[in-house]
């Protein structure tokens, strides 16, 4: 039996899988909030009020990957649906929900270098606790991910159609 | 090309560096370090320094080997690795390289009078690698040379970077970190792709391709902590599982 297969079996069993709502219930403890909420405050000007503070937007964008690969807009609908979701995003109710605008204009605001702050706030976490030997090894490598470019194809036009014939 | 692709292949790489746990013995354990996106035609041997100088930068923490595949074997990069930052970068040896290379990944290395030589380190400060023949080699008994022979044989690193670098390829200790821990980073690519979602995700901008590769590392570094702040529950059945290899790395 591959080396693998005992991999994914060990994995399956030292948490719940990925999609399920007791991985959030696992996980919701690990996430820094703090760190987020002290990076990000919420802004206090005058204008339109900031309803949601940057943790609970960081984590309902979380939840794309956490149930599996949906898309921002999915996961929002879903919140108003999804009690387990909404606590796992701190959300009080389904009426207070942040809408797909909300979420675009938090990833605007964070960036990627804001995304990546916060991965190194838990990589160093990670680095504290983690049982490392004297050498430590790295693993480097790069995995291809297509683009959706469906829109972008070039689709017979009726005209050409009929030049044809 | 790969395999399965086309010339005409559009999207994007998700280029990580992930720290192999060797301390955690249950199972192996794979955290992402650094995340690069970038289009499908930057080479992956451009984003391996600045992935280095990003641990040191951000993180503090640089690991000591590097296992990569062979898009990875620029040879200046390597060596910059291995003298700025004292990083081993271990790569195969191409086959375009073997025909031109003294050296071969299955040979240990030989004195002029054909006696096999052990590898006994690397010297930092001189950027040499010391060899010496085995303890009661049967050639040294016997040689014409004995008087004379120095006992001891320093090889410059830069004689083949790929293959010297800071561990040679034909020591025990590089065969088994290319040919065993080198596979352990499909699978976690694979979870990325499958069980995250990255693969199904509608990726229309680099920007947004970046961020989700992001949240996906977010997960993987939430179920890492998980994992090691509550680590599994000993199974019944775990005398039977294979256990964690042991890495000496001496």
């Amino acid at each position: 039996m591959s080396r693998h297969f005992w991999l994914a079996m060990h994995m399956t069993k030292s948490l719940p899988a990925v999609g399920s709502f007791a991985l959030l219930n696992a996980l919701t403890g690990f996430v820094p909030d703090d760190f987020i909420n002290s990076r990000w405050p919420v802004p206090h000007r005058p204008g339109r009020r900031f309803h949601f503070s940057a943790a609970q937007l960081w984590r309902v964008h979380l939840l794309a990957a956490l149930t599996g690969g949906q898309s921002f807009n999915a996961v929002q609908r879903s919140l108003s649906e999804q009690r387990p979701l909404r606590r796992f995003a701190h959300l009080p109710n389904e009426r207070s929900v942040p809408d797909t605008r909300m979420l675009h204009e938090f990833r605007s605001r964070l960036g990627v270098s804001g995304f990546r702050w916060i991965n190194d706030h838990l990589t160093q976490q990670v680095l504290m606790v983690a049982p490392l030997r004297d050498k430590t090894v790295g693993l480097i490598d790069a995995t291809d991910l297509p683009a959706c470019s469906r829109d972008k194809k070039k689709m017979a036009s009726l005209g050409a159609h009929n030049e044809q014939h | 090309m790969k395999p399965g692709h086309t010339r005409f292949f559009v999207g994007y790489k998700k280029h990580t560096l992930r720290l192999w746990i060797s301390g955690f013995e249950p199972f192996i354990l794979l955290a992402p370090l650094v995340t690069w996106a970038a289009p499908a035609s930057v080479p992956e041997s451009y984003l391996l320094k600045p992935s280095i100088k990003y641990c040191q930068q951000r993180l503090d923490f640089i690991p000591n080997i590097v296992v990569g595949d062979m898009g990875y074997i620029h040879q200046g990069t390597k060596r910059e690795l291995r003298v700025q930052w004292a990083v081993a970068m271990l790569t195969k040896l191409k086959s375009d390289m073997k025909a031109h290379c003294d050296y071969a990944e299955d040979e240990p290395l030989r004195c002029r009078q054909g006696q096999e030589l052990k590898w006994l380190g690397y010297d930092e400060l001189e950027y040499q690698h010391w060899f010496a023949p085995l303890p009661h080699a049967p050639r040294c008994c016997s040689c014409w040379e004995q008087s004379t022979c120095p006992r001891q044989f320093a090889v410059p690193a830069d004689t083949h970077e790929t293959f010297f670098g800071m561990i040679p390829l034909n020591t025990a200790l590089a065969q088994r970190l290319i040919r065993s821990v080198r596979s352990w980073i499909e699978p976690s690519q694979s979870f990325e792709k499958n069980q995250l979602g990255l693969k199904a995700m509608f990726l229309n901008s680099l920007r947004l391709c970046w961020t989700t590769s992001l949240l996906a590392d977010s997960a993987a570094l939430l179920r890492v902590l998980a994992i090691l702040k509550e680590p599994p529950a000993k199974s019944m059945l775990c005398e039977l599982f294979p256990t964690q290899s042991q890495f000496p790395l001496e």
